[in-house]
């Protein structure tokens, strides 16, 4: 029936190694350019882990000024017994009061089985570039005196030439003071600022790139396949193509190799972007904090089997909906086609309630697709937004603890943002490459089949030098058993000519393929110029035999290009020539002449025009053979004579087995041969066969009386 | 523009209105969350935050979560499934009216462009009631409360961060009609590949006739090479969106590390703040986005809506008279009173009268363009007469209900058509109240019952695209039977016998001789020997009738009829050989 009717086959391909390995080669020429887009893949990964990375150290080495920790001994006495048990790399003593590590602080604590009373301090550190930069000058107000003290920072923990501040201390100064005392911070924020620009600037750049490189890329190899699956079509044997409908093999060049370009287009690189991302941020999140990092893995384990449980439901279920839309179109197409059907039986009423069910029930699948990915999509959100809870709950007791800084904590919120993402994103790619798998396999099975043999093994270099034919006791058979031609032999003169005649079915067009090499025979020899034609080259049979068929098919194009059918640089001339010949005149008054752009099929020509082409056709490749099949359609009187004329013509001077339906085609030859069921029933000149009064003179006279009046 | 929206959506208005309260409700929490996490953070900074205070702002988040995800989940059910929903109905309706329309209509429209309105055109104007009205109502609900959450926190520090994230809105709403043109110039090239590859492999027994297998590839080529060429192109606008929104959303964040973070350092912002404005600009990001595309999709959808809408607002051509005769009980006479029938500025019949009492059989030949089609078309009111009138049992056939008078004729048509359905239900395609055995019974009247029976799922075997391809006999059999089942007082045989042989014919034209009242039957064909045995036979010439009489008075004429005849007697004879 109709190609509108979008029967989508389901199209699913399990995992096939040898299928993706034959599908990765068709990438190779383009492999320098891949491993391009991988490199810059990487950069977009690493930039993706380092933005959060420069957000941390902004905050913790600049913004928050609260980032260092401790505990204040609130009894003096108990100083000295804490710090027998606290390391000295933890512990200072600073204005007669002593600091602890919290850590150490409560584990002295539980050393000595009593709790110890103490208070949480934070101080500012005054890192030793930082206080290059502010100078001597400006550190020395905060020295000794007043309140807030500036302190030389003490132990091991601070690098040499630090100084620290107590926070409530700095916080008690007035705005102006603040501003001075924290310009360091302010000047390393625009540090940082300016880094994270340069990395969303290279990132905006290698992300187009990339992308620009990707499409490249696969469009080459999709250019590839395409042309070389077509090559490889229009070499296949005649047999091939009257077993396979030409919808199919379009299909195979156009719509499936469609669907392999989005995956060489997005799911190989993707595939490997979203992997290693994956494994980028979760080795950067280890370094960073074990513990915050396990979380965010157990949410993701959490999203993965959501995932897993819920993707082959919503995957089922919108192929159900696919189906089913296929079925809906299907459904009205037809009734549109059958249009006249539906009315003339009056049953609009019943195709609509027909109608009204499958649509229903479409939208019962579509509702139950909302419903699923009314679960799936904001149970993920629902679980990233969790992470972000969680990550606050355990983060901020470890803050509150001294073990974790804000920078670190924002830096898990911000990675949180991007870890759950590439999991969703790897199902789809994973559907994407099935499918293509299943339009890969359909294509290879196209691509295994055996060429026609152009130039058989057999071929010495020695063409013939004549151009005369001969059967030899031929057999031919489409299909095993069903006989087509049962032992034909005859013999054409170099420049002589033959008509076949016979009633439909007979064989005729049977026999004219065989020069050519259309067909390869069961039995028997078809010899040109004395040699087999099974030894000689296609190239060089086509050549010199011209082909001139029943029906007549226009490609659209300009009648120069089906004159001389793609040809890259017609000869202008030369078709100019031939179309006068044969008397063409109609071309001249086309507008453009030559370069009038015919309709697919010829619609824009009258039948008799359309009729001619291919004896221009035949003519301009000037062949030693000719073989022509007449058209049986009828035409107009002036169109006829114009025809007959240039068959005249085109035959003069050449070797001719001619399919003929017109007396004055039949008068023209040399010798009528008369085919019956794959045989030769008589043979010999019109006026012979007319005397003898048998199956000719049946034919003759059902020609004239067709002839007579139409 | 609403005019056949607007019922149908107004039978959803609660689900809409539900929907969007409902979005708006999820949008409200979620500008909620981030102010629990700064204030979080903020007390961890100040030391006043303990575990107790982290317990409590987790049980609220997972709370204030719990009620997203049912929100979400409900506005999607409303929202999505209302405009499935209104799918289905106008869905409904284009089918319908496909169904209505006349021949005259459906002459002038291909099937593919009928086609093109149910699939494209309804699926841009679904998206457009869902996805479109959607983004629209988060944008304005998210964005409102998002800045509203954002002003109360700090009012310079948001107008900074806005900045970039207006221009995401811009960068959509402008890319869009260029990338969507790009797009189509991209499926042109596609479409183009497609046309050659038909054509290529329709004629390739031209290409290989004439060795030009190398020349049809580059052509080809050049097409393929145009397909990649305006890809590429396509992708050097497309390919930069994308890029360029994560650019802008960037761009946001970095005002606010370097603004904000100056801020914190002057004592003037908190840490807390820093996070929950970070999480903002997320938030606003996406409804930005959502702007731009809405538009585009109201855009799409509009125009695709004017198109459902100007098929919808035609009328059939073929109307019913509003006081229109039943028609039960039809005797079968046919009278065609000097009929002219004209199409497209072509006189297709001219001045035709002839006269068919019930039950008479009557014959009609003639060459191909000669009318013979036309009549049944008239007759059965797929158009109307130019000039003239039909009479059917008296009355012009204007004068009855549409459906009486079809249901009363029955024709079986030149172009064997059946449904991807069963044989049965092809046969009593109309769904009368029939057993099985009269199914059969007709079968058995049309001969084809033998070879339905040979078929392993017997009547129950699916015919066509799904199914079993029928010989084109079998076919023509198939519709006979149709026809036959209906027990029309009229029958109508169009070219319905080329197919079957001599024998098997008047096999078939004996059975319906027949019946217990034999139907009126008009038989076109153009083979003397289906005709031969008629009452009366008209020879049709360009539209008009050119010779009228039994076979023998035609023959003794020796017009045109006896032409015909002499040459199929010939035809028979090299046949035979």
């Amino acid at each position: 029936m109709s190609e509108l009717i979008t029967q989508e086959e389901v199209k699913e391909r399990s995992f096939d190694v040898t299928l993706m390995r034959r599908m990765l080669h068709f990438a190779r020429p383009q492999a320098w350019l891949l491993l391009i887009a991988f490199v810059l893949v990487c950069v977009l990964n690493a930039g993706d882990i380092l933005k959060p990375l420069i957000v941390r150290s902004a905050i913790d080495r600049y913004i928050d000024p609260t980032s260092s920790r401790f505990v204040q001994l609130d009894i003096a006495e108990d100083a000295k017994l804490v710090d027998s048990l606290v390391p000295p790399g933890a512990r200072f003593a600073l204005d007669g009061h002593s600091y602890y590590d919290k850590t150490e602080f409560a584990h002295a604590g539980s050393v000595l089985g009593r709790s110890l009373s103490g208070t949480r301090v934070s101080f500012y550190v005054i890192t030793p570039d930082k206080a290059v930069q502010l100078g001597a000058d400006a550190l020395a107000v905060y020295a000794g005196g007043a309140a807030p003290v500036l302190f030389k920072a003490p132990v091991p923990a601070f690098a040499e030439g630090s100084f620290l501040m107590n926070v409530d201390d700095l916080q008690r100064l007035p705005a102006a003071e603040i501003e001075r005392l924290r310009s360091p911070d302010r000047a390393g924020v625009r540090r940082l600022s300016l880094i994270f620009f340069v990395v969303i600037a290279i990132m905006l750049v290698v992300a187009y790139c990339n992308r620009l490189l990707l499409e490249v890329v696969g469009q080459r190899v999709v250019y590839d396949i395409r042309v070389q699956l077509f090559r490889h079509i229009e070499r296949l044997p005649f047999s091939y193509f009257d077993k396979a409908p030409s919808g199919r093999l379009t299909t195979r060049v156009t719509n499936d190799i469609a669907a392999l370009a989005d995956m060489y287009v997005n799911s190989l690189v993707n595939l490997a972007k979203d992997s290693l991302l994956l494994v980028g941020v979760l080795v950067t999140m280890f370094t960073l904090n074990v513990f915050l990092t396990w979380i965010l893995v157990g949410v993701l384990a959490a999203v993965i089997v959501i995932t897993a449980t819920l993707r082959i439901p919503m995957r089922d279920t919108h192929r159900m909906a696919r189906t089913r839309l296929a079925r809906i179109n299907a459904f009205i197409a037809e009734r549109l086609q059958g249009v006249r059907i539906v009315q003339l039986f009056a049953i609009e009423e019943k195709e609509k309630e027909e109608f009204d069910v499958i649509n229903r029930d479409f939208t019962r699948i579509r509702l139950r697709l909302v419903h699923l990915n009314g679960i799936f999509r904001p149970l993920v959100a629902a679980l990233s937004t969790f992470a972000i809870a969680l990550l606050l709950y355990f983060g901020g007791d470890r803050i509150l603890g001294g073990t974790l800084s804000f920078g670190t904590l924002i830096t898990f919120t911000f990675y949180a943002a991007i870890f759950f993402r590439p999991v969703q994103e790897l199902a789809e790619q994973f559907d994407t490459i099935q499918s293509a798998m299943a339009s890969a396999e359909k294509i290879f099975r196209v691509m295994d089949e055996p060429e026609e043999v152009y130039t058989p093994d057999t071929f010495d270099g020695r063409l013939p030098s004549s151009y005369d034919i001969e059967f030899e006791d031929v057999y031919l058979s489409y299909n095993k058993g069903e006989e087509i031609l049962k032992g034909i032999s005859f013999k054409v003169e170099q420049g002589g000519s033959v008509a076949l005649v016979g009633s439909t079915g007979a064989g005729k067009t049977s026999i004219t393929g065989l020069v050519p090499r259309f067909y390869d025979l069961d039995s028997g020899r078809v010899l040109l110029g004395g040699m087999d034609v099974a030894t000689l080259p296609v190239e060089f049979l086509r050549h010199s035999v011209a082909f001139v068929m029943q029906d007549v098919f226009i490609f659209s194009g300009s009648v120069l290009d089906n004159i001389a059918l793609f040809e890259e640089h017609p000869d202008e001339q030369r078709a100019a020539e031939i179309v006068d010949y044969l008397g063409m005149g109609f071309v001249k008054g086309l507008e453009g002449g030559l370069h009038y752009r015919l309709y697919e099929r010829g619609n824009n020509l009258s039948s008799g025009q359309r009729q001619l082409i291919p004896f221009s056709r035949a003519l301009y490749f000037d062949p030693k053979v000719l073989i022509l099949d007449e058209a049986t359609s009828n035409i107009d009187t002036e169109s006829e004579a114009v025809i007959q004329a240039a068959i005249r013509k085109i035959l003069k001077g050449r070797t001719s087995i001619i399919v003929a339906h017109r007396l004055s085609t039949i008068r023209t030859v040399d010798r009528i041969l008369v085919v019956q069921k794959g045989r030769i029933g008589e043979s010999g000149t019109h006026e012979e066969l007319l005397a003898k009064g048998g199956i000719y003179q049946s034919l003759y006279e059902l020609q004239s009386l067709s002839e007579e009046k139409t | 523009m609403l005019r056949h929206l607007g019922p149908a959506l107004s039978r959803y208005w609660p689900q809409y209105v539900g929907g969007i309260l409902i979005l708006g409700t999820v949008d409200v929490i979620q500008t909620v969350i981030p102010g629990i996490t700064a204030r979080i953070i903020d007390g961890l900074a100040l030391f006043k935050a303990g575990p107790r205070e982290l317990g409590a702002a987790m049980l609220q988040i997972g709370l204030l979560v719990v009620a997203m995800t049912i929100g979400r989940y409900l506005w999607r059910y409303l929202l999505w499934g209302s405009a499935r929903r209104v799918e289905e109905q106008m869905r409904r309706n284009l089918f319908a009216k496909f169904m209505s329309l006349s021949a005259e209509f459906h002459d002038r429209h291909k099937t593919g462009d009928l086609m093109a309105l149910v699939t494209n055109d309804l699926e841009a104007v679904r998206e457009a009631l869902g996805d479109g009205l959607l983004m629209i109502s988060d944008f304005i609900i998210m964005t409102t409360f998002t800045l509203f959450a954002m002003f109360r926190f700090n009012r310079s520090l948001t107008l900074m961060t806005l900045v970039p994230l207006v221009l995401i809105a811009l960068v959509v709403t402008r890319s869009g009609p260029i990338v969507f043109r790009l797009f189509k110039r991209v499926q042109d090239a596609f479409s183009a590949v497609s046309d050659y590859v038909q054509e290529a492999m329709t004629g390739i027994r031209v290409i290989k006739v004439f060795t030009r297998e190398d020349a049809a590839a580059r052509g080809l080529g050049e097409r393929a090479m145009e397909i990649e060429r305006r890809n590429v192109r396509l992708v050097t606008i497309w390919g930069l969106t994308f890029p360029l929104i994560d650019f802008l959303g960037s761009i946001a964040t970095l005002i606010l590390l370097w603004a904000g973070g100056l801020l914190v350092t002057r004592g003037q912002f908190s840490i807390g703040g820093l996070v929950a404005f970070n999480t903002y600009i997320g938030m606003l990001a996406w409804p930005m986005l959502a702007l731009g595309w809405a538009i585009n999709l109201f855009q799409r959808g509009q125009a695709s809506l004017a198109r459902i809408n100007e098929i919808l607002d035609t009328q059939p051509t073929i109307l019913e008279r509003p006081d229109a005769l039943t028609l039960d009980n039809m005797h079968g006479d046919i009278a065609f009173d000097h009929v002219t029938f004209e199409r497209e500025g072509k006189r297709i019949l001219d001045d035709v009268s002839f006269y068919v009492s019930p039950g008479q059989r009557v014959g009609i030949i003639g060459p191909i363009g000669s009318g013979k089609t036309t009549i049944v078309s008239l007759l059965t009111r797929a158009y109307d007469t130019t000039s003239g009138r039909i009479l059917v049992d008296g009355n012009d056939v204007r004068d009855y209900r549409i459906d009486d008078l079809r249901r009363a004729i029955g024709v079986v048509t030149q172009d064997v058509f059946l449904f991807s359905d069963s044989l049965e239900e092809n046969i009593n395609v109309a769904g009368l109240p029939v057993g099985s055995e009269e199914v059969h019974e007709a079968t058995r009247l049309s001969g084809v019952y033998k070879n339905i029976m040979e078929f392993q799922d017997e009547f129950g075997t699916v015919v066509g695209e799904r199914g079993v391809t029928l010989s084109g006999g079998e076919k023509q059999r198939v519709t006979i039977a149709r026809a036959i089942l209906k027990k029309p007082r009229i029958l109508v045989l169009d070219d319905a016998l080329s197919a079957v042989d001599a024998d098997t014919e008047k096999h078939i034209l004996d059975n319906i001789a027949s019946f217990e009242t034999t139907p009126t039957t008009i038989v076109i064909s153009n083979r003397i020997s289906a005709l031969r045995n008629m009452d009366k036979i008209l020879v049709l010439d360009s539209g008009h009738v050119e010779e009228e009489g039994t076979h023998s008075d035609l023959l003794r004429a020796k017009g045109m009829y006896w032409h015909i005849f002499r040459k199929q007697l010939v035809e028979r004879k090299v046949e035979k050989e």
